[in-house]
């Protein structure tokens, strides 16, 4: 096990928070609005909640394996070989999703960064940035969380201002106009992005005060619902609750209409740099968890071998997934909905298990000298 | 020093540029396409190139010669169309910057639909483009020389924007298309013969026409200009345009006023059951010009000529309902303020609301108010009163 950092509770909130809105930012308007219309926001509010109740359980987990990484908790519960296998179940998730990532990156990058450059040199020279980040430990990773979020809230303060020439009534719904089933349909579609709150099992037990872990996971998972409602209700207002559930990426295109007086134009740009910097931010937090993990569960001394091993994964996986297409198509349906919150729940259960037989031991062992 | 040499690899293969770079030079800037009814084939697409250093925005070329290429080819669908063009072009065609889609009255009535589609699936065709009807043949507006800016496209969004009142872009459009509250409509443009020009000037101009009424993707109606003015009030973005009414006392002389500011106000009411609509609008005029009596002094007067205004927006804003009403379009959403208004209604009826709206009552009011009068107390000339007043 490497030496640990520490890191403060606002630093933990800001890296999650960069962490959970980036890839829904892109993919989380067509499955909400199509169910809730103009109640998309507040479904998205709603999902904040749910997944800021999820991150609390896992900080009271967290709290139970006192100054261990979850790993290596659940190797001293369960013991080596089990705990072994549910540290790899923990680090193959982001290895899983990480490829997932990797290719919305290169499908969005083709498309509309750099349309003809190869997708896979695209990935390959992403994933070397990332690799280069992951190498020196978990610092350079959330020391990038800080400017940012700075970066995005700023963004989101200036976008309603920038687009309120776009907005129109004739854009506007009844939020209620489907009942409140829908609001609660969209909700639940949203929670494999809020889900990968399980990540913070890698970043709780780097907290300086660890008792703050409530306080910060509470705000880092309301802060990721905030800034995604926002963005959910500028696009509305710009695009209309139909038109979005049509496009491939709604964000992108609610960022094209910017245009102050004739002049100040084409700056979706800068918003996508922002983007791109907690997109990285996410990637290499998945690697660094899935090599901490790899490392945690084999027993290793060195996450970077893990690391290269991880990437390397990742990007072979990348190769097998189809085209941006299905990606997003797949984005809100019952197979991504099952595929991702099964995985989910079962490292968090499993984590559950390993923090109720250390708590079970510890009682005893308290009984036993009482 | 291992470090180091990866360090500087890394920097030089992340400055060595992006894979798909186009040279400035390589570059077929596309500002304006016109999409007509083909002679030979379904569709003819016309496309407007801005040629190299042929001035930015409204500069004139020094150098003489045509600052832009038009290229028209007819295919089966557009994609064919661009292709064709793609074949005559010594660069790489760009749709980043095309401003304007012209659309011919002929292609807009058969309907646009895969128009639609193949801008707002392109990655290079902003949502921001503006487009337009043609009365008549599309292509002819590209091809006639701009009268304030070096390029076309450029000169009808700055007659647009210089116009004042509310804005249409594909957004807008597709918005519209998409939606079961409302229908989308654009600006329609014609060329016309010039009634005054130099001797070098070209025989032709491009002017406004109106505006262009669809039903989903087909065209239903198109509007004169002073219907269009309706239009703008009805949205609720009347500024800048100008109303003229008959003097209150002598019908036969007019006077004119500039809206400085308007709003609308379309309120669904129930009455019995049945759904009606008021509509109120708003507004602000300056006086611009002044035939009749001028007492503008005296409060009575001032507000005859208001409500000699108030009567002309009214019979505008009713005269472009009722037409609505005829041809069960609702290019102004007054399904979207019932749907706003009574969620519960809207679930029930909303599917049969271009059924309903056609019989639903709509009650129009107006109500201008008079705020400057220009730098006149009293008209320059002497009226004829006042020269009977003076004689006597």
């Amino acid at each position: 096990m490497n030496q640990r950092i520490r890191i403060s509770g606002g630093l933990y909130a800001a890296t999650l928070t960069c962490y959970l809105h980036t890839v829904p930012l892109l993919f989380v308007h067509a499955p909400v609005i199509e169910k809730a219309r103009w109640g998309a926001w507040l479904s998205v509010l709603l999902s904040g909640v749910v997944s800021s109740l999820v991150g609390l359980l896992i900080g009271w987990i967290c709290l139970q394996f006192k100054q261990q990484s979850a790993v290596q908790a659940a190797r001293s519960a369960l013991g080596r070989f089990a705990g072994g296998i549910v540290g790899l179940v923990y680090a193959l998730y982001p290895v899983w999703v990480a490829s997932l990532v990797l290719r919305d990156v290169q499908e969005f990058a083709t498309l509309i960064l750099l349309p003809g450059t190869p997708g896979l040199f695209a990935t390959l020279v992403l994933a070397l940035v990332v690799l280069y980040a992951v190498w020196n430990g978990v610092e350079p990773i959330v020391r990038l969380a800080f400017p940012s979020l700075v970066l995005t809230v700023g963004a989101c303060l200036i976008l309603p201002v920038v687009l309120v020439r776009e907005f129109s009534l004739l854009q506007v719904e009844p939020i209620f106009l489907r009942g409140y089933l829908p609001i609660f349909e969209a909700s639940v579609s949203t929670a494999p992005f809020f889900g990968e709150i399980v990540m913070i099992f890698t970043l709780v037990p780097l907290l300086s005060r660890p008792k703050e872990v409530y306080r910060w996971t509470a705000a880092g998972a309301m802060g990721t619902a905030l800034i995604l409602a926002e963005v959910v209700l500028i696009t509305l207002l710009v695009l209309g609750p139909i038109l979005p559930t049509r496009l491939l990426f709604p964000s992108y295109d609610v960022l094209q209409q910017i245009s102050l007086a004739e002049i100040i134009e084409r700056i979706e740009m800068f918003f996508v740099i922002i983007w791109l910097s907690t997109m990285f931010l996410k990637l290499a937090l998945y690697v660094y968890a899935a090599s901490e993990a790899a490392t945690d569960a084999l027993g290793l001394k060195s996450h970077r071998l893990p690391a290269v091993v991880v990437l390397a994964l990742a990007v072979a996986l990348t190769r097998t997934w189809p085209g941006v297409i299905p990606l997003v198509a797949e984005a809100g349906t019952p197979e991504h909905l099952v595929t991702h919150t099964s995985w989910q729940g079962t490292i968090l259960l499993l984590f559950l298990i390993a923090a109720l037989v250390l708590r079970a031991r510890a009682k005893r062992r308290v009984a036993a000298h009482g | 020093m291992g470090r180091r040499l990866i360090g500087l690899c890394w920097i030089a293969l992340l400055l060595s540029g992006c894979w798909s770079r186009v040279e400035v030079n390589d570059l077929g800037v596309v500002l304006g396409m016109a999409v007509d009814v083909g002679e030979e084939a379904p569709i003819r697409l016309t496309l407007l190139y801005g040629r190299q250093g042929s001035g930015q925005q409204g500069e004139a070329k020094p150098t003489g010669g045509d600052p832009v290429w038009v290229v028209a080819r007819e295919a089966g669908n557009l994609s064919d169309a661009m292709r064709e063009i793609a074949l005559a072009a010594a660069r790489q065609t760009s749709l980043h910057h095309l401003r304007v889609v012209l659309i011919s009255e002929e292609f807009a009535r058969r309907g646009i639909k895969d128009l639609l589609d193949f801008l707002a699936r392109n990655p290079q065709a902003r949502m921001s483009i503006q487009p337009m009807v043609v009365e008549g043949r599309a292509q002819t507006v590209l091809e006639t020389p701009p009268q304030l800016k070096s390029f076309q496209p450029q000169n009808l969004a700055a007659m647009i924007e210089e116009k004042g009142g509310p804005r249409v872009t594909l957004k807008e459009f597709l918005v519209a298309r998409v939606s079961d509250t409302h229908s989308g409509w654009m600006y329609s443009v014609k060329v016309i013969v010039r009634p005054a020009r130099t001797p070098e000037a070209p025989a032709t101009a491009v002017t406004l026409s109106g505006a262009a009424l669809f039903e989903q993707d087909h065209l239903v109606r198109l509007l004169s200009p002073r219907e269009a003015r309706g239009l703008a009030w009805l949205l609720g973005e009347p500024e800048r345009s100008v109303i003229s009414a008959p003097c209150p006392d002598a019908p036969e002389l007019s006077f004119s006023g500039q809206v400085s500011e308007g709003s609308i106000a379309i309120r669904p009411t129930w009455n019995g059951g049945t759904l009606g609509f008021t509509v109120l609008a708003r507004g602000k005029a300056d006086l611009i010009r002044l035939t009749c009596r001028d007492k503008l002094g005296d409060p009575g007067w001032r507000a005859e000529l208001e409500k000699s205004l108030s009567t002309d927006v009214k019979e505008r804003v009713a005269d472009l309902i009722a037409d609505l009403q005829s041809n069960r379009i609702d290019s102004v959403g007054f399904g979207k303020r019932v749907q706003l208004a009574d969620p519960g209604w809207w679930r029930q009826n909303g599917p049969k609301w271009l059924e309903i709206w056609p019989k639903t009552p709509v009650s129009v009011s107006a109500d201008i108010e008079i705020v400057q009068s220009g730098l006149l107390l009293k008209p320059a000339n002497l009226t004829e009163q006042e020269l009977g007043e003076s004689g006597e």
